[in-house]
Formats: C-alpha cells, sequence, structure tokens
C-alpha cells in the first residue's frame, strides 16, 4: 500500500541527531519526511505545505513549544493528518493528556525499538490512505449523486416535452382523421339524397311513396326522350317489371 | 471516533482480573460492550453466534488449549471483518511481527500495558474498522450509482430513438391522410361533374331499344333500392307501386330539384351496372373471349357463316393444292370459291379478326393505364363500350388510345409512348398458315376426372388423332372448368398428332395430390393402463395386497419413447381449389420425479428403480415406495412422501397424506391429497380427498371427492359429493344422499332408496375440469397478490431511494453555497485589520465550516441509508423473479391438466341395473331431468336432436336387463 501513495512525514524534535536517526529509519522504508526542530517550525512547514502531510511524528520534550501543544494546534490545521507523540518515561501525565484530549493517535517510548517503530508508522500511514481514499470515494459519490439528479431532471424534461411533441401530432391526425370522414360522407349519395329529403321534408311515408312514383316516371320520360333521339320508342314492358 | 454502541469487543484471557480492569478503562472511554471468554474455544462459540458482531478481537497469546495466535487465526474465518489484537507477555517481537506479517493480527500489545497505549491502540483499531466499512459501503454506492448513471442515460437515448422513431410515424400517418384527403377530394370533384343522361347512356351502352330498356330497369331498380335505404333508415314502410299519373299533386313544388338529384345520383352509381349490358353474347364466343386471335375458318364457324363440314372441306382442299399456296392461297379464297362463304361476308369477318386483334392488344394498353393509375377501370370501360360502338355502327376499329385522348382521359404522348411498348405490327394473322385436315368434331372427346379431382385425362376419337388442332380439346378443357396444370398446348398438340389409338388415354391436367401429415406419437414401454384394481372380496371390501403385477422399472430403462411429427402439406386440385388435409398434433414428452431424458430428448429414462406410472398431465414419473405398517396416527404424523404409500392400517381422524399412489385399508376423518391412484380395501368415511388419479374403494359415507380419473365404489355412496373427470362403476352398490358428477358417465345399480334424500347425477359435465381450474386460478392469483406487495414494497423503496437522492443533491448544493461564501469570508478576512472585525470573521468561518461538516455527517448516513436500501431491492427482485415463475408454472401446469382432461370427450351417460327413485336429478352439460316416477334398469342419456338450435334433453331407454 504504502508504494502507491506518496507519502511525506513531518518529523519534529530539538535534537538533530534524534531526527536522523528516525529520518535513516523511514529511509530504510522508503518514505519521505521534513524535519524541524522546533514546534513553532513545524507550524509553520504545516501552514505552507502544498502537500498534506500523512503523519507527524513529535518529540515531547522540546524547549518552547511541547510535542502535545504542537500536535493539539497542528490538528486544527491539518485534521486529517495522523499525530504520533515520541516520549520517555517521565512524560506520563503528558501522554495522559494527550490522549484525553484526543490530540494524539499513538505515543512511541523512547528508546524505540526499530521494528516496532516500522509497524507503528505502517499502521498509521494505511490508516491515513483509508482516510484519503474514504474521502475520494465520498467525494466521487456526491458527484456521481449530483450528476444523477440532472440526469434525471432533463429526462422528466424531455419525456414531457415528446409527449407534447406527439400528443400534438396525434391531435393533427385526428383533426385529419375527423375531416377525411366528413369528406366520406359528403361522397355517400345515399346521405346525400337522405339530407336533401330531410332538407324538403319528404322523410314521411306518404310523400315518400309520392315522390318514389314521381321520380320513376320523370326518369322513363327522359328514357322515352333519348330513345325518341336515337330513333325508336321505349318498349312497352320492362324488363324487370 | 471514540466509543460505540453498535460495535463490540471481544475479549479472549484466562486472567480474570486484568480482563476486568480492561473493561472498567474501555468503559470510560466508551467502549461499554465488552465481551470475555476464558479461552479460544469459549471465543469461538461466541464468534459463531451470528447475532454477535465484534469490531475488535482481543486475545492473550498465553492460554491452556489454544494459543492467541491460534484462536485469531480461526476468528479471520468466523468474523473477517473484525481487527484482530495479540495480548503478549513478553516481548518476543520477531515472532510477532511475522504474524502482523502474515495478515493475521494487526496490533499486539505487551503485558503490562499502559492504559493510555491500550486506549490509544483500540482507538486506532476502532477508526480502521468503521473507515473500512464505510468504505464498503461508499464503495457500493458508486457502483450502483454508475449503473443508475449509465442506466440513465440509456433511458434517455432510447427514449430519443423511440420518440423521433414515434415521431416518424405520427409524420407519416399525416402525410398519408393528406393524401387520402387529396384522393377523396379529388374523388369528390370527379363525381360531381354529370355529363347528363344521354351522354351518360351514350358512353355506357350501346343504343338500342333493347339495351335502352334494360338501362331504365337497372336505373328504376338503384332508385328503389335508394328510397328503399332511406325508408328504413327512417323507420318508413316503403311500398313502391307503379307510377300513377297526376300523383305528384301532393307533393311540394320545388320536387323537380329533388327528382333531378336524386336521378343524376342514382344514375351516376349504376353506371357500372349499364357497361354490363349488352356484353353478353347470347351464343357463340363474343368478341370479348377471344384470348388470342383466331383463324379466319374458326372465326367464320365460331359465328356460323360456316358449317364445321364446310370448313373440313376448305382445309382439306387447301392441303391438297399446297403447291398454290406460294401463289397466295388462302382458306378463304377456298370458302369463297366453294360458295362456303359469301364475298360480303368475307369483309365483314377480315374486319371483325382485325377488331379482335385491336381489341386484345387495347386490353393490355388499359391495363397499362390502369397501373399507372393514369386512368380508372371506369375510364376503360368507357372507352371500350365506346369501341365497340363505334365498331358496330361502321365496321372500323379505332384504337383506345385515340378514343381515350379523344375524351381528355389521356394525352397523346403517353398514348404513343405505351403503344411503341407493344408489338402492334403484325396485322391480322394471314389465314393461309398450314392446315391439316380437321377431323369431324361430331365424335366426342372423352374427357375424364379422377376421383381426386387432381387429374383429367383424355381419350381422343380416330378422326381428330394426327390432326395439330387442339381448339377442340382447349375448349372442352376450359368448359369444364379445369384451369390448374393444365398441358402445354405443344404437349396436346403432340399427342393429337402422333396418337394413334382412341383408347390410349392423356393426362391434360395434373394437379398436386396433398399429402397427409403424421401427428407426433408416444410410445410408453410400461404398462399405463395399469389400474392396479384389487381382487374384490365377498364383502365387497378389496384386496389390494397382491401388488405382483404391478409394473416395476429399474434404474436406467427406457419408459416412453417419442416418434416426431411430419408436417402435412395441401394440394390444389385440378379446378384450382386447395385440398385440405387434416391438420396434425405435436405431442410433449414430459419427465416427472424419478425420470429424465434421454440426449436426444426423444426418450424418458428412468432415474430410479420403482413403480412407473403416466399421471393426468402427461408426465411419465417413477416413484419409490414408503410403507407405514398399521395406522397413520400420532405415531407417523401427517405424512407428505415424494413417491407411493401404504398404509396396512387406517389413516386416522386429522391425519394428512400426501403422497403418489396411496393404498390404505381404510381412511377415517383425514385428508388424502394424491397425485396418483388411491385404493382402500374398506371405507373412507368424513374425508376429503383430492386426487389426480383413480380412486377405489369399498363405500364412501360423507366424503368430499375430487379426482381426475375414474372412481370404482363396490358398496353405497352416501352423503358425499363426488366431482370425477372419469366414469363412475358402482355396478353392485347405490348412490344415496350424494351428489356425483362423472364428466365420462356412470354405471349404477341403484340411485336413492324409499326413505333417503334424494341424489344428484351428473354425466359428462365438466364440474372436476372447473374445480381444477378454479383451484389453479386461486393458487395464482394468490401468487399475484404477493408480486404485487412486492412489486409495491419495490416502488416504495424505489421513491425512498430517490427521495434520499433528492436530498443529498439538496445538501451538496448547499455545501457549495457555503463554500462560496466561506471564499468570500477569508478574503475580506485578509483584507480586514487584525482586532474584532477579524475575529467576527474568524467566527463566521468556524461556523461555515461547522455546517459543512454537518452535511457531510448527514450525506454519509443517507448513504448508507442507501446502500441498505440497494440490498433490500435486489431481494425484492429476487422474490418478484421467483413470483413470475411461480405464476408461469402453474399457468402452464393448468393448461396441460386441463388439455389432458378435455381430450377425451365427455360421455352424458346413466346407466342403472336396478332401481332409480324419483326426485333424482339428472343432469347433462346442458339439459336436466327430475324424475318423478321410480324407475327400474334404464339408461339415461342427453340426447342431440340434430338441430342446432333445438334444445338438448336427457332421454331414457329402458333397459331390459
Amino acid at each position: 500500500m504504502a508504494k502507491k501513495f506518496d507519502h511525506i512525514i513531518l518529523l519534529v524534535d530539538d535534537e538533530e541527531q534524534v531526527g536522523r536517526a528516525l529520518g535513516r529509519i523511514l529511509k530504510q522504508i522508503k518514505v519521505k519526511y521534513v524535519y524541524m526542530d522546533s514546534g513553532e517550525a513545524g507550524l509553520e512547514r504545516l501552514k505552507t505545505a502544498t502537500t498534506p502531510f500523512s503523519l507527524i511524528i513529535s518529540d515531547q520534550r522540546m524547549p518552547g513549544m511541547t510535542g502535545s501543544e504542537f500536535l493539539e494546534q497542528a490538528k486544527e490545521m491539518s485534521p486529517d493528518t495522523l499525530r504520533f507523540l515520541l516520549t520517555g518515561y517521565a512524560d506520563v501525565d503528558a501522554v495522559t493528556h494527550a490522549v484525553n484530549k484526543g490530540s494524539i493517535h499513538r505515543y512511541i517510548a523512547k528508546p524505540w525499538d526499530k521494528k516496532e517503530f516500522i509497524e507503528t508508522v505502517k499502521t498509521g500511514l494505511e490508516q491515513y490512505e483509508l482516510i484519503v481514499e474514504n474521502d475520494r470515494l465520498f467525494k466521487l459519490a456526491k458527484a456521481q449523486n449530483a450528476k444523477l439528479y440532472t440526469l434525471n431532471t432533463d429526462l422528466k424534461k424531455s419525456t414531457v416535452l415528446h409527449k407534447k411533441a406527439v400528443l400534438q401530432k396525434d391531435k393533427e391526425i385526428k383533426k385529419l382523421k375527423s375531416r377525411l370522414e366528413i369528406g366520406f360522407e359528403n361522397r355517400n349519395y345515399i346521405n346525400e339524397i337522405e339530407a336533401l329529403l330531410r332538407e324538403h321534408d319528404m322523410l314521411e311515408q306518404e310523400k315518400l311513396n309520392s315522390l318514389y312514383a314521381a321520380i320513376v316516371s320523370e326518369l322513363f320520360e327522359q328514357f322515352q326522350d333519348i330513345a325518341t333521339r336515337n330513333g325508336f320508342e321505349m318498349p312497352e314492358s320492362i324488363p324487370g317489371d | 471516533m471514540s466509543g460505540s454502541e453498535e460495535h463490540a469487543i471481544l475479549v479472549v484471557d484466562d486472567d480474570e482480573p486484568i480482563v476486568k480492569n480492561m473493561r472498567r478503562v474501555l468503559k470510560r472511554k466508551g467502549f461499554s460492550r465488552v465481551i470475555s471468554a476464558l479461552n479460544g474455544e469459549q471465543g469461538i462459540k461466541l464468534l459463531e453466534d451470528t447475532r454477535n458482531h465484534f469490531f475488535l478481537i482481543m486475545s492473550d497469546q498465553r492460554m491452556p488449549g489454544l494459543s492467541g495466535s491460534e484462536f485469531l487465526e480461526k476468528s479471520m474465518v468466523l468474523s473477517p471483518e473484525s481487527r484482530r489484537m495479540l495480548i503478549t507477555g513478553y516481548s518476543d517481537f520477531d515472532a510477532i511481527v511475522d504474524a502482523v506479517n502474515k495478515g493475521e493480527i494487526h496490533q499486539y500489545i505487551a503485558k503490562p500495558w499502559n492504559n493510555d497505549d491500550l486506549i490509544l491502540r483500540i482507538q486506532t483499531e476502532h477508526d480502521i474498522y468503521n473507515r473500512f466499512q464505510e468504505r464498503k459501503h461508499l464503495f457500493n454506492l458508486t457502483r450502483h450509482q454508475n449503473t443508475k448513471l449509465f442506466d440513465v442515460a440509456a433511458k434517455q437515448k432510447k427514449n430519443l430513438e423511440r420518440f423521433i422513431h414515434e415521431l416518424e410515424e405520427k409524420k407519416q400517418g399525416v402525410e398519408e391522410l393528406v393524401q387520402a384527403l387529396s384522393e377523396a377530394r379529388q374523388e369528390a370533384e370527379y363525381k360531381e361533374i354529370f355529363p347528363g343522361l344521354d351522354e351518360l347512356l351514350t358512353r355506357t351502352i350501346t343504343m338500342n331499344q333493347k339495351n335502352l330498356a334494360e338501362a331504365f330497369s337497372i336505373s328504376r331498380k338503384g332508385v328503389m333500392d335508394t328510397i328503399g335505404v332511406i325508408a328504413r333508415k327512417n323507420g318508413i314502410t316503403f311500398s313502391p307501386g307503379p307510377a300513377p299519373s297526376g300523383n305528384t299533386g301532393r307533393l311540394p313544388e320545388d320536387v323537380f330539384e329533388i327528382i333531378d338529384q336524386v336521378i343524376e345520383n342514382v344514375v351516376q352509381a349504376v353506371e357500372p351496372a349499364l357497361f354490363r349490358i349488352g356484353s353478353e353474347p347470347s351464343t357463340g364466343m363474343g368478341i370479348d373471349d377471344y384470348t388470342e386471335v383466331p383463324d379466319f375458318g374458326e372465326l367464320a364457324f365460331n359465328d356460323g357463316y360456316i358449317t364445321r363440314g364446310e370448313m373440313d372441306m376448305a382445309a382439306k382442299e387447301l392441303a391438297e393444292r399446297e403447291s398454290d399456296r406460294s401463289t397466295g392461297l388462302t382458306i378463304s379464297t377456298v370458302l369463297v370459291e366453294k360458295a362456303f362463304l359469301q364475298r360480303k361476308d368475307l369483309s365483314r369477318l377480315f374486319a371483325k379478326l382485325a377488331f379482335i386483334q385491336t381489341r386484345l392488344l387495347d386490353r393490355e394498353f388499359a391495363q397499362i393505364l390502369i397501373e399507372r393509375e393514369v386512368a380508372s377501370k371506369k375510364d376503360t370501360d368507357r372507352a371500350f363500350r365506346k369501341q365497340l360502338n363505334h365498331f358496330e355502327d361502321s365496321g372500323i376499329s379505332t384504337p383506345l388510345g385515340d378514343i381515350l385522348v379523344e375524351s381528355d382521359v389521356i394525352v397523346p404522348e403517353l398514348r404513343d409512348e405505351i403503344i411503341a411498348t407493344q408489338d402492334r405490327s403484325g396485322t391480322v394473322k394471314p389465314d393461309n398458315a398450314p392446315k391439316a385436315p380437321s377431323s369431324d368434331y361430331g365424335t366426342v372427346i372423352d374427357l375424364q376426372v379422377s376421383q381426386d379431382r387432381t387429374q383429367a385425362w383424355i381419350r381422343v376419337p380416330e378422326s381428330l388423332l394426327g390432326t395439330t388442332d387442339i381448339m377442340p380439346v382447349k375448349a372442352l378443357i376450359k368448359k369444364r372448368g379445369i384451369t390448374n396444370g393444365v398441358a402445354k398446348d405443344a404437349e396436346i398438340r403432340e399427342f393429337i398428332k402422333n396418337g394413334t389409338d382412341p383408347l390410349e388415354k392423356f393426362i391434360v391436367a395434373q394437379g398436386t395430390a396433398p399429402r397427409a401429415g403424421k401427428s407426433a406419437k408416444i410410445v410408453y414401454h410400461f404398462n399405463t393402463e395399469y389400474d392396479g384394481k384389487g381382487v374384490v372380496r365377498d364383502d365387497g371390501s378389496i384386496d389390494f395386497t397382491d401388488r405382483g403385477d404391478s409394473p416395476y422399472v429399474k434404474k436406467g430403462a427406457v419408459l416412453a419413447e417419442k416418434q416426431t411429427m411430419e408436417e402435412p402439406c395441401n394440394g390444389m386440385d385440378i379446378f384450382g381449389e386447395t385440398l385440405l388435409v387434416g391438420e396434425v398434433a405435436d405431442a410433449d414428452l414430459k419427465a416427472g420425479d424419478g425420470a429424465g431424458f434421454s440426449e436426444d430428448e426423444l426418450r424418458i429414462i428412468a432415474e430410479v428403480s420403482g413403480q412407473p406410472s403416466l399421471d393426468a398431465a402427461g408426465a411419465v414419473s417413477v416413484r419409490e415406495q414408503y410403507t407405514v405398517r398399521g395406522d397413520v396416527d400420532f405415531k407417523t404424523g401427517n405424512i407428505h412422501f415424494n413417491g407411493n404409500v401404504l398404509v396396512t392400517g387406517t389413516v386416522r381422524q386429522g391425519f394428512t397424506v400426501e403422497c403418489d399412489d396411496l393404498t390404505a385399508g381404510e381412511v377415517n376423518g383425514a385428508t388424502i391429497l394424491t397425485r396418483g391412484d388411491l385404493k382402500v380395501s374398506n371405507g373412507i368415511v368424513n374425508t376429503r380427498v383430492e386426487s389426480h388419479g383413480n380412486i377405489m374403494a369399498k363405500f364412501m359415507n360423507n366424503v368430499t371427492l375430487f379426482a381426475g380419473g375414474n372412481l370404482m365404489v363396490t358398496r353405497e355412496i352416501m352423503g358425499s359429493q363426488v366431482l370425477i373427470s372419469g366414469s363412475l362403476n358402482n355396478e353392485a352398490g347405490r348412490i344415496t344422499d350424494s351428489l356425483v358428477a362423472a364428466r365420462l358417465g356412470l354405471s349404477v345399480k341403484q340411485v336413492g332408496t324409499e326413505k333417503a334424500e334424494s341424489a344428484t347425477i351428473r354425466l359428462g359435465t365438466d364440474d372436476y375440469i372447473k374445480w381444477v381450474a378454479q383451484r389453479f386460478d386461486r393458487e395464482i392469483s394468490g401468487i399475484r397478490e404477493e408480486l404485487d406487495r412486492h412489486i409495491t414494497e419495490k416502488q416504495n423503496l424505489d421513491n425512498t431511494y430517490n427521495a434520499l437522492h433528492v436530498d443529498v443533491a439538496n445538501q451538496t448544493f448547499a455545501q457549495e453555497k457555503l463554500n462560496r461564501k466561506m471564499e468570500f469570508v477569508e478574503k475580506n478576512m485578509g483584507r480586514a485589520d487584525a482586532g474584532e472585525e477579524r475575529q467576527n470573521a474568524a467566527r463566521e468561518l468556524k461556523e461555515i465550516e461547522e455546517s459543512i461538516t454537518r452535511a457531510d455527517e448527514r450525506i454519509k448516513s443517507i448513504f448508507k441509508e442507501q446502500d441498505t436500501i440497494m440490498q433490500q431491492v435486489a431481494a425484492c427482485d429476487r422474490e418478484i423473479g421467483s413470483c413470475n415463475d411461480r405464476i408461469l408454472a402453474a399457468e402452464q401446469e393448468k393448461k396441460d391438466l386441463i388439455d389432458r382432461l378435455e381430450k377425451t370427450a365427455p360421455v352424458p351417460e346413466l346407466k342403472v341395473n336396478k332401481r332409480i327413485y324419483r326426485g333424482t336429478r339428472i343432469t347433462g352439460p346442458t339439459a336436466t331431468l327430475v324424475l318423478t316416477r321410480e324407475m327400474g334398469a334404464s339408461k339415461f342419456t342427453e340426447t342431440d336432436t340434430g338441430e342446432p338450435d333445438a334444445p338438448k334433453q336427457i332421454t331414457c331407454q329402458v333397459l331390459n336387463l
């Protein structure tokens, strides 16, 4: 895990020798570090850092600001960074205080065992990676959520628009259909005649029968005319009589 | 990140004071749930209890039994997500580091520990544990949201495509309608132009007295029909009578407007009918009957100018004077020379030949115009009529194209263009083609059609053999209406020319014989009819113990084989009628329990050894047998067995037996459900029976029974309700106070007694099938309800999910706003002087930051909730799928079962061989009869009088036994 991630550790100790000794161990496990010789310098460094530190290891006993004081302020400035305190036997009270305030994640007793120190640092880095990874996932989830929200809203909008467009066409079709139907009805000669008869109040039994007789008689006359024009007479008996 | 109520810590240590101390320290830091075990074995038991969730497992290394690292290694399997911490008494770092590297433990602590150190370590592990959990949720969520994003995008794309498609379709619909509307308008306008009666008649009929009279008759009928329709529509009695003169006086003044309008419309409407006037020739061949230009002699003969004898003689002479043919000798010349034909008729015949030719070509011409939609059929019909009139008046053949141009239907250019595509070069076919002497047509050609109408053959009289004249044969074929598979002219000609034997048959038409298919068939390799009828003892009880003849198969035996279906093929007879053959049916092989398919799926193989059977739904199964020595009672409990069950004693009150075949000594007060047969040596009493198979018993009292098979009862059926799909055999017993419905009929000794309540007998009815259908419907609707519940639940979950989704979006949006505000405040703070203003800004910044953090916490908890909902939705989906599968399965089972039951036609028959008492109600599928008197041996049947609408009835026939 450590290899995938570019960790950087902040070492703070007024004794440069101690800093150098720890730095050597970190170098062995291929982790970069920055050394500062006081809490004040450490805070300054944190302020100007472009990439956040994964871990801060600070000695408790330093002239000026103590380690736990420094780490307490560091927590405010870089809350995700893990904080380890380096202590001697006489610092028991300081540790208890720091633990109670929640300002340190671990303490490392001096003199340290090298293997144990490495394990502790590795666990810390692993924990930090988890913090960063979860943060990334959380941001991703939020972004996805926002995108989904927008897409869904768009979908709803476009569906409404589509429906409107289709509805409009449907209306058009309906209108055309009804016009076509009216058109067909106009062409039906029976309906035309019926309308004509209704208009003239002819839809009564007696009138209709009389009308029929009148039509037939008129029709015969017209045929008789044509026959005469062609030089013959309509026969006496008509087929179908 | 400090204490958590949800998660507990497991401590395994045999040193109780240490555990006690630890518990106290941890409690102060909020880890209130600390559970301890004294050794590894106890620890494992605690881990195996799924109710326990430990975020941390701590173990002392030195313990009796399992060592700490051994225990922690085992705990990895039982609780893989837990953090593991080893407590060591001495600092053997190498071993511990090794364990850490192997991933067995995450943390270790040396005894005696510093409490601060312990707390820090446990807090670290708790933090890591929580972050892993969080990461898991976020992982699931992002993956799910990704899928959703993809789905929504796909849906959007699909919606768009569908929308475009739909819109395109609608657009096309609009276009089509617009087109139809414009056509309709055109047609309407086209119709409006009435040329006047005279003009309309001139263009439709040949003007003479007979035709005009006929046209008048048609027009008058048109008027009558029209007025008739209108009268009917308006509920008026219309009685057309002859036209009484002066009757119009009662009509209004403006009536002539109506009269003209009616005449105009009706005459236009009947115009197509007018075309037909005079076009049917009374005798012989009409002009339009020719499909090719006839020979001169043929036409002269057809039109009655010459006799067949005269024609033959002329042809013979022409053949003899063959040398003269180069000089242009033709049959017409010979006919005139021989004075068979007058010269004046000669020109008339030539004119007619020319007209036939023109007419044939013009038919093509008209067809092209109609196909190109340049002219309507009405247009061309009118033109043809005009052409014919013109020819009959003047003897001149005017090309149809000219007529159409003249009446402005087409433009001259189009006429010329189409004519150019036609071969109009040949004038009238020269009548000097070689012509062999014709036979005497008085002798008859014998044409016979085979019984199956797929073949026709002719025998040609000697007089015709050796000629090349196929006209009489062709005419005969046409006359008989043979249209399909007619031999080619060349073949017929060949036969006539080369034939010598007047008895020789020649096939002139060959249809296609139909080919019958073959239904699929299933052959069973075991006795499917085995009914296991026991031996009836004198007291009516039945002995089923002799089971030696029951079929038995060994594992691997072939139980059934399918012979596949052959598709049928319809034929066509020589008259062009389709010859249908019966349809064939496929059959499905079905394997039930204990049986499986062969690789080619055409055979069913026994998978276990046992009794093979064919159930009502057509499935072949092999059943194993379970034997109960004695009764089914509290000792055995209810029996549910996938196989056959044998009970040597009684199935007792309150117990249920569900199995394939059941054989029992007695059934009393039980519930019996069998997929196969039920055989009871003695009686069935106070029991409900549902069975797919056959049932046998000595007697039945107060039984409700539903069975898919037959029922045999040797003694009484009393107070029972029996619905069966098979037949009832009760030839030695009697039915009293019961309802018995048997689809395949009943044969009974006695129905009713003097005193007992009368019985109801239902013959040939589908009561059982209806009951089965209802039972399945109930089951299906039950599953549907369940399905609906799951769907609603899923819907609700989806809604909740989506609401949360909106919630997150809102929170994120608010956060963005806060971020902007923070930037703004920061900028201001940079500019502000030290002091109060700066402090205020700093406070504000802190508040904003806190708001942002609170929003993050809220979003995180929503994400967690969404993760849970997602899992619930997945569970819903599984349930929905399973419901759908179950519905499909039940529907299929219902269909199979009912299909199989309905395959056999019902038998509405009741045979009584001794006595049937009055009051008995006998019901068939449609009719009912209540017996008003006592009767002896008799047979009741529901008969069909044959009349389709006549009511069916139950008839009774007295039997003489």
